[in-house]
């Protein structure tokens, strides 16, 4: 997870501390000039969603029409700040210290008063008052300040009411086009996602569009357009990774990273990729796509619930066997021991050279050797299959985690260039199998690369015995080509007989490496050849989507046995 | 520990009954060693009343909840209260049958038997407590359902057969809801009663915190137990794991505090830095600085 976005699960965490409610999600959040989670008014911002209604208050927030307006808010949220410390102060001691604390960082910071703004000025008076000091002011200033002191015991109407007035009152002319150039939050109050809006409006319709158009094969037209998108693509390689992240979800990668993994693993074939790794998080963004993606996850996981006794009892039966094809192949060891089971055959040692070791004991091996990836195809191919693919998938994690083993699920797409690889769940985090329903198929398959990624990441694994298994409908195929080589200017298309090639040198590089790769095939009758000249034996056909978590128990159980 | 249960106003009914059961059973010499003398008492009127009366009908208890339920501390109180020798058996994945029985072992030149926990408690009226049944394999428990249900004997092959002493009684506890654990299959499921732990009330912690720390002033044992109820909040909603999620700590930095180190300090040791992570780290530093003044120490924590 990057930086920032640590920070802001931590500034969202300081609301919930003040809100004691997790269902709170705050639309602002506060950081100090460094970034930093501000702790106080992150907890005052809790604190007002707990003592008040705080939909009402925020209404009144964003009722604020045009620049005029914008200054009154500003020291509306002053008015509140002040509401909800009194409110609270008796029951968090800490609060006070808090709050002191900040007024006199928010008074180091203040400029000399004379090149203050109006509010600059009551600013600086309000946290010279927190810290029972009185400022210099004016009488209209005095007013103002005296006006935003409301009474803590009124309730949220009252307090609606008086912040409405005192909108009204004070900010209603157009006084205050000279303080909105200044406006001086001391913190950054940052709302939503706006900045990220701005380039991904222009670059809307770029890449894969809505999952709506891609339901047919792309057209002539459509494959013009393409190239033309290429070359603009180049010149906009930093706002397509914007809209990447917007469509697909944040990167976890730093850029440095980034680049570092593109320079491992884009070579050869896939040169002029990208990669794009993520968790789905979109964090404050909202784009179209991200609520279409959004709104896939509440569809997978409506699909689950609907079904749910019969996919629970699914992940028993797996389980199960899981379980009993571990148990048999973890044979227990038999060793010597000074107590336990008596050897009848070695009582003479006991009696004879007084070697004590004369009983056997059973010793069982700890499980944990076999660690398993699930590598979903999300390209559109898989469009109509979404809700049965996450189901799927998470019941196979699901099985797996009761038993114990390493589990990590992803699944990659690509678009544009860039293959997605979005991380579902891994090692370790075993409850963190509902992510698997952020799955959501756009785009095209570059097969080759995508394993070639999970080989990287499966060196990461310790295990002596590790599954790759993948989803794939067998039909490498993406918009991004192969490199230009030789006399040709422009590269051949990454599909047909080429893709397959280049997958199964990934397969066979991958098995090299020790890892066993199986595939879960749901493709047409004319791809069996692919899947034969990609997976040799090692694959299993499905006819539909509900066999794939029984298919998996199965060649799962296959390998272990074959580990025995 | 009567006294205790009367003070918590558990029904004296019960109490009374646990008063004739003692008199009943008086613990043997050998036994008596192994009575428990609590640390901590269990605070929650309900759970107690429900626990006493099945061990009085002479029912097994089988605890269920999460971390820092007080599992443990109310199996010792129950053994306590009942005046019983109490036996830990801590269960793991390698627990088998004869590690709770007994074993053959070779002593002085002839092989004997070396009871295990389960068979002593069997034949001194003991409460055996089994400690996380559900991380030991089913099949190794499997051994133990002649003894927990109606039959209560040990077979012990090629020994005598045993019957359980009427006294004796198992409390099983088991954590769900974390990683690595496994259901209990149904057959041993069935042969206890089982008690739903719920988290302790904020009440009831301060309770304890006012027990342990007698000098602690009233408005800190409300922000420690408020504290306690945040993290477990964040806890349950996956913010962090259940690593801070610590009443031991939490005591441990308050005995520390008491003793002169600075309060933020003592936390760090007893609850925050149990987290691997920076990021819960840094959660769980956040909700102690919203709810206690950095520069908190003896004197201010304390009186006298």
């Amino acid at each position: 997870m990057e930086q920032w976005e640590l920070e802001r699960r931590r500034a969202v965490n300081m609301v919930w501390n003040g809100a004691e409610d997790y269902g709170f999600q705050p639309d602002v959040l506060a950081y100090d000039e460094n970034g930093q989670a501000e702790l106080y008014l992150n907890s005052i911002l809790g604190i007002l969603h707990r003592q008040y209604d705080w939909k009402v208050l925020s209404e009144v927030l964003d009722s604020v029409r045009g620049p005029e307006q914008e200054s009154g808010r500003a020291l509306l949220w002053l008015g509140l700040e002040r509401c909800a410390y009194l409110r609270e102060k008796g029951t968090r001691p800490a609060l006070e210290e808090l709050r002191q604390d900040y007024a006199r960082r928010q008074l180091a910071r203040s400029r000399d008063w004379r090149d203050q703004k109006l509010v600059e000025r009551i600013e600086s008076a309000w946290y010279a008052r927190a810290l029972g000091q009185e400022a210099k002011l004016g009488q209209r200033e005095r007013q103002l300040l005296e006006a935003l002191e409301f009474d803590p015991a009124w309730d949220t109407q009252k307090l609606a009411e008086q912040a409405q007035t005192f909108l009204k009152t004070y900010f209603q002319i157009n006084e205050g086009r000279e303080e909105q150039s200044h406006l001086h939050l001391p913190v950054i109050f940052s709302k939503g996602a706006n900045a990220y809006l701005g380039p991904l409006r222009e670059l809307r319709d770029m890449g894969f569009g809505s999952a709506k158009d891609r339901r047919g094969a792309p057209t002539g037209q459509e494959k013009k357009r393409r190239s033309w998108l290429q070359e603009r693509r180049r010149r906009n390689q930093e706002k397509l990774r914007q809209y990447i992240e917007g469509s697909f979800g944040l990167s976890v990668c730093t850029p440095e990273r980034q680049r570092e993994l593109e320079k491992t693993l884009c070579t050869g074939n896939h040169a002029e990729c990208h990669l794009h790794f993520t968790r789905g998080d979109f964090g404050p963004l909202r784009t179209e796509k991200s609520q279409e993606v959004q709104a896939q996850q509440q569809k997978n996981e409506d699909y689950y619930q609907q079904r749910r006794n019969q996919h629970e009892n699914t992940i028993l039966r797996l389980s199960e066997r899981i379980r009993n094809a571990l148990l048999i192949y973890h044979e227990p060891e038999i060793v010597r021991t000074s107590a336990g089971q008596l050897a009848a055959g070695r009582v003479w040692r006991g009696i004879a050279l007084n070697d004590r070791r004369i009983f056997t004991k059973i010793h069982q091996d700890d499980p944990g050797d076999l660690s398993v990836d699930i590598l979903l195809d999300s390209s559109s191919s898989q469009l109509e299959n979404q809700e049965q693919v996450a189901a799927q998938g998470y019941m196979i994690a699901e099985a797996l985690t009761r038993c114990d083993v390493p589990t990590r699920v992803y699944s990659f797409c690509s678009v544009s260039g860039y293959t997605v690889v979005k991380l579902f769940r891994d090692y370790g985090e075993s409850d963190g199998n509902r992510n698997i329903f952020r799955y959501f198929s756009a785009g095209w398959n570059r097969d080759g690369l995508a394993i070639r990624v999970a080989r990287h990441l499966l060196e990461q694994s310790d295990c002596a015995h590790r599954l790759l298994i993948l989803l794939s409908d067998v039909n490498p195929n993406d918009d991004g080509k192969f490199p230009a080589s030789g006399a040709l200017h422009v590269g051949q298309d990454y599909g047909g007989k080429a893709g397959v090639e280049d997958t199964a040198q990934e397969v066979r590089l991958t098995r090299l490496a020790g890892v066993s790769v199986l595939c879960v095939f749901t493709g047409k009758d004319d791809d069996v050849e692919n899947a034969k000249a990609i997976y040799g034996q090692d694959f299993a056909r499905i006819k539909t989507m509900d066999q794939f978590a029984d298919t998996v128990g199965g060649l799962i159980q296959r390998q272990i046995r074959e580990m025995a | 520990m009567l006294d205790f249960l009367k003070q918590e106003g558990i029904d004296p009914y019960i109490v009374e009954e646990i008063e004739r059961f003692r008199k009943e059973h008086p613990a043997s010499p050998e036994a008596a060693e192994r009575i428990p003398t609590p640390r901590y008492s269990y605070y929650g009127r309900e759970i107690w009343e429900a626990a006493a009366t099945a061990l009085l009908c002479g029912e097994h208890l089988l605890l269920v909840g999460p971390k820092a339920t007080g599992k443990n501390v109310l199996a010792e109180n129950l053994a306590a209260a009942f005046g019983r020798p109490s036996w830990d058996i801590s269960l793991y994945v390698n627990t088998d049958a004869s590690s709770l029985i007994g074993t053959d072992t070779f002593d002085q030149g002839r092989v004997s038997f070396r009871p295990g926990p389960v068979y002593q408690c069997a034949r001194l009226g003991g409460f055996g407590v089994l400690d996380e049944i559900n991380m030991a394999k089913n099949e190794a428990l499997a051994v133990l359902h002649a003894t927990l249900d109606f039959r209560r004997v040990i077979d012990v092959p090629g020994y005598d057969r045993i019957h359980l002493d009427e006294a004796t009684r198992f409390i099983a506890t088991m954590n769900y809801g974390y990683a690595g654990t496994r259901e209990l299959n149904e057959a041993l499921c069935s042969r206890f009663v089982v008690v739903d732990m719920p988290p302790m009330s904020a009440e009831n912690l301060k309770k304890l915190l006012h027990a342990e720390f007698p000098h602690l002033r009233e408005k800190y044992a409300e922000q420690f137990a408020a504290l306690f109820q945040a993290l477990r909040k964040k806890c349950a909603s996956s913010e962090i794991s259940s690593k801070s999620l610590d009443m031991r700590g939490l005591l441990a930095a308050i005995r520390l505090a008491e003793k002169g180190l600075p309060l933020d300090r003592a936390l760090a040791l007893g609850i925050t830095n149990k987290s691997f992570t920076d990021f819960e780290r840094q959660a769980v530093s956040d909700v102690i600085r919203a709810r206690l003044p950095k520069s908190l120490d003896r004197s201010r924590l304390f009186e006298g």
